[in-house]
């Protein structure tokens, strides 16, 4: 049987006014009707500008040579409008953030409606039902109605449904998913994941599945592609790349994605460094014109929790987004004023305090963030921006002291000093991230909150960065309390989890019996959602 | 004191002594960057040389200039249009005025006073309006409604009448106009760096500080003002012109500054009142004085804006 698609030395390179830049080098590969083909690599290797230029979607600074034959038609050699064609009713695109390919001004149903009336040439009343029955198909509940809604009435698992629906409206012969499922919970992940299956096997087209997750390709890919710095370096079916990776690259990817099985408990301490009593925080009282509070519209961001902290121990607060752990944290560290309850750090309260007070109790307690580049002042180098607790908190250091404990904190997280004067900007994600965790260490705090601190790193550095923290955790006899929604990532930190919902906290635990005897529905069905769960990967982390 | 517990260990001690003799990468700032990106664009460069010229020749000028701008050359009043013509001979560059005054220096004058009018208003704007701006911004809530809605106040009332019926009141100065125009010329700039300061302030870098415990003013002044710089930069060489057109748009009413004193907005209103009795020269010159100088600072902002352009970040 001949393929769908067939991508024979497809190069693709970008005129940047620092040269010429290749983005995909002499790429190789068939997708085959049914069958879903995953590419999956870290960012920067190409794997999006593959897609791109199946589709004619390269920018304009881009360039691609090969062929990508199609029906025996070469998409490169295409104009414009005989691309549109085949874009439209052969080729069918799922982005990573729906919003931005939907018109928020216009009614899902016009849009959808649209693309039948235009293509199809059906009649604006076919359209319609055919419309609704599309949204059926995607399971969006009450399809009738919300078909009048507008794009921001409907939650992100659902606009990535409707986008489904539209790009499947021309039941195309392939569909490209550029990683759908990045910017989605864990459980809406799995719903989508398990949509995209059942409309491939409905359709019988040819899915490729672009990615940076192995769990996803674990759980929805036939074939797998791996990409890195443009070039595929290994191809092969699921079962192979996974469990039997033979390209040193693929194997050091696997090895750095966290395994689900929870490492072994630690002894922890009994010393407990801190205590959370009955805190709550709402937010969503609205000012009215004179910038006075008014109460109405009040969200419960956190809603009488209670946690305690034991030295030298890691705490993961795990939740999906809105479930208020983040907004704990920010409590935690007087970010966010909280509204009622109590906040033990060393037996001194903190809610009662303010800045001022406050302000000598913060070289014991500090953050790491999530975006590496955003937590750093682009106009400050990196001596600036580590020196910044000392500043504050030390005001009698000289120049010297300082440059001297700056140097020591970058040799600490791995950071040659010779970069001392350098600025942000002119890092990679992770040593930002290290510069971060140098300037929350700085004051040798005895907590740090690391809020979602890997989740928006490749899987190679994610693994370093965690290791890092780890060593830290160790030499400073540090506790972590670690914010995140990747479990996969807690389980390899954490030596007790608290999940969270809506702001509830609904269960806390030793990792290992949170894991394996979840006593909350909710903790169930998180768990039972991450992608990949059936791959057994051993850990490979040496915590 | 902090213990230092990093450099009790010794091999962090030999490692010192190894940086110490380390040579250090140097960095690039983003204002290198831009400065980089900014000299590389022709537009703008030309426009900052032909400014820079501007500049210095409405202050070099008068030395070379045979008549000061209060004489009056009696052998050309009452005969402009032959007399009074641009010549070297008569020691006229520029020509003369209506009465008979050395054009060359009234436009030098002009100049020197319009150009003030310009940087000062921009210089009220860019200190008053960033300081307002950013406290406004920065600690948000009532502080925030209220200074906000004073500058709302402040810009409904419609400030060209009460400027000229101010100058009708009192008598007309160049202060009076200084104060005039620095009193309208922030409200905008405090909008716009309100607005900035508002999205810098979510930014997780401030967040950072604030876990640190650095004070509100030095994050005002650390990490907040410079952030802006590139908006107010740009936002400032596209006000110079705008106050300079404001100011001459007054003195063409016949209110903005008193005789003898003069700028290009007087000038070109004398100008073009004499236009028809064949002394055209005494609308050209100023009028092409301040149509380049606008040229050049419209590019300049321009230039300015795509070099400190936030994408790039």
């Amino acid at each position: 049987m001949s393929p769908l698609l067939s991508i024979k030395n497809l190069n693709v390179n970008f005129d940047t006014p620092d040269g010429e830049v290749n983005a995909v080098n002499n790429l190789n590969f068939d997708l085959h009707k049914g069958e879903t083909l995953a590419i999956v690599g870290e960012s920067g290797s190409g794997k999006s500008q593959t897609a791109f230029s199946i589709l004619g979607l390269l920018s304009k600074n881009g360039k691609s040579s090969g062929s990508i034959l199609f029906n025996n038609l070469n998409l490169l050699s295409l104009n414009e409008k005989e691309m549109n064609k085949v874009r439209a009713q052969k080729i069918g695109i799922i982005f990573q953030d729906p919003m931005t390919s939907l018109n928020p001004y216009l009614r899902v149903s016009d849009q959808l409606a649209e693309v039948l009336v235009v293509h199809k040439n059906n009649s604006r009343n076919d359209a319609l039902n055919e419309s609704i029955k599309m949204l059926e198909a995607v399971n969006i509940p009450n399809a009738k109605n919300r078909i009048h809604m507008f794009p921001h009435e409907f939650s992100g698992g659902q606009r990535q449904r409707l986008m489904i629906a539209m790009s499947l409206a021309l039941s195309p012969k392939i569909l490209i998913a550029d990683e759908p499922t990045t910017a989605l919970d864990v459980t809406t992940e799995a719903q989508i994941l398990n949509l995209v299956k059942d409309m491939q096997k409905q359709y019988n087209s040819g899915v490729l599945f672009i990615t940076h997750d192995f769990g996803v390709v674990a759980e929805i890919a036939d074939r797998v592609v791996v990409m890195h710095e443009g070039s595929a370096v290994e191809t092969g079916s699921v079962e192979q790349v996974l469990n039997k990776p033979k390209h040193p690259y693929t194997r050091s990817l696997i090895a750095a994605v966290p395994s689900l099985n929870p490492r072994k408990a630690r002894p922890t301490s009994k010393e407990k460094i801190l205590e959370v009593k009955n805190l709550s925080k709402s937010f969503g009282a609205q000012n009215n014109i004179f910038g006075f509070r008014k109460d109405n519209h009040v969200v419960n961001a956190v809603n009488n929790v209670s946690i305690e902290l034991f030295s030298g121990e890691t705490l993961g607060i795990v939740g999906e987004s809105g479930s208020g752990k983040s907004t704990l944290g920010r409590c935690l560290i007087k970010l966010l004023n909280s509204n009622s309850g109590e906040i033990y750090l060393d037996d001194m309260e903190l809610t009662s305090l303010n800045r001022n007070e406050m302000r000598p109790l913060r070289t014991k307690i500090q953050m790491i963030f999530q975006d590496p580049l955003a937590s750093l002042n682009p106009r400050l180098n990196i001596e600036q921006t580590i020196a910044e607790p000392l500043k504050t908190h030390f005001p009698n250091l000289s120049n010297n002291d300082i440059r001297d404990k700056v140097i020591s904190a970058m040799n600490r997280v791995g950071l040659k000093p010779n970069l001392i004067n350098r600025y942000p900007h002119e890092f990679s994600g992770g040593q930002c991230q290290r510069v971060g965790i140098a300037r929350a260490l700085i004051t040798e705090p005895k907590l740090i909150i690391c809020d979602e601190p890997v989740s928006s790193l490749d899987v190679s550095i994610q693994a370093q960065i965690l290791e890092l923290l780890d060593e830290i955790r160790k030499q400073m006899k540090l506790s972590l309390l670690f914010i995140t929604h990747d479990l996969r990532v807690a389980a390899q930190v954490c030596d007790r989890i608290a999940v969270m919902q809506y702001g509830n906290l609904l269960e806390t635990g030793k990792t290992i019996d949170v894991f394996k005897n979840p006593k909350h529905d909710y903790t169930k069905s998180l768990l039972s959602a991450v992608p990949g769960k059936k791959w057994k990967k051993e850990s490979s982390y040496a915590f | 004191m902090m213990n230092n517990m990093f450099l009790k260990n010794n091999k962090y001690n030999k490692l010192f002594s190894n940086i110490n003799n380390l040579d250090y990468i140097e960095g690039r700032s983003l204002f290198d960057n831009a400065r980089r990106r900014f000299l590389l664009n022709k537009a703008a460069m030309i426009s900052l040389l032909l400014l820079t010229l501007i500049v210095l020749f409405s202050f070099i000028g008068p030395f070379f200039s045979q008549w000061t701008n209060e004489e009056i050359d009696w052998n050309a009043l009452g005969n402009i249009a032959t007399q009074g013509k641009p010549s070297i001979s008569t020691g006229h560059f520029f020509g003369t005025d209506e009465l008979g005054r050395d054009l060359y220096s009234r436009v030098l004058q002009g100049s020197q006073i319009s150009l003030m009018v310009g940087f000062v208003g921009a210089l009220i704007a860019v200190v008053v309006g960033t300081i307002y701006g950013t406290i406004a911004g920065y600690f948000g809530g009532k502080v925030d409604s209220i200074m906000m809605r004073i500058v709302d106040i402040l810009m409904s009332i419609p400030y060209m009448f009460v400027l000229i019926i101010l100058m009708v009141i009192f008598e007309r100065s160049v202060i009076l106009l200084f104060i005039g125009i620095g009193l309208i010329s922030w409200l905008d700039m405090a909008r716009i760096v309100r607005g900035q300061t508002l999205s810098l302030k979510n930014k997780e870098f401030i967040e950072a500080s604030i876990a640190i415990g650095v004070k509100n003013y030095i994050i005002i002044v650390k990490h907040i003002v410079p952030n802006l710089l590139g908006i107010v930069a740009v936002y400032a060489t596209l006000l110079i012109p705008g106050m300079i057109i404001t100011e001459s748009f007054i003195s063409f009413l016949g209110l903005g500054v008193q005789e003898p004193l003069t700028s290009w907005g007087a000038l070109i209103s004398e100008g073009a009142r004499t236009m028809q009795y064949g002394t055209l020269w005494q609308l050209l010159f100023p009028l092409s004085f301040f149509i380049v100088s606008l040229f050049c600072f419209y590019f300049i902002g321009d230039g300015l804006r795509d070099a400190l352009d936030p994408k790039d970040r």
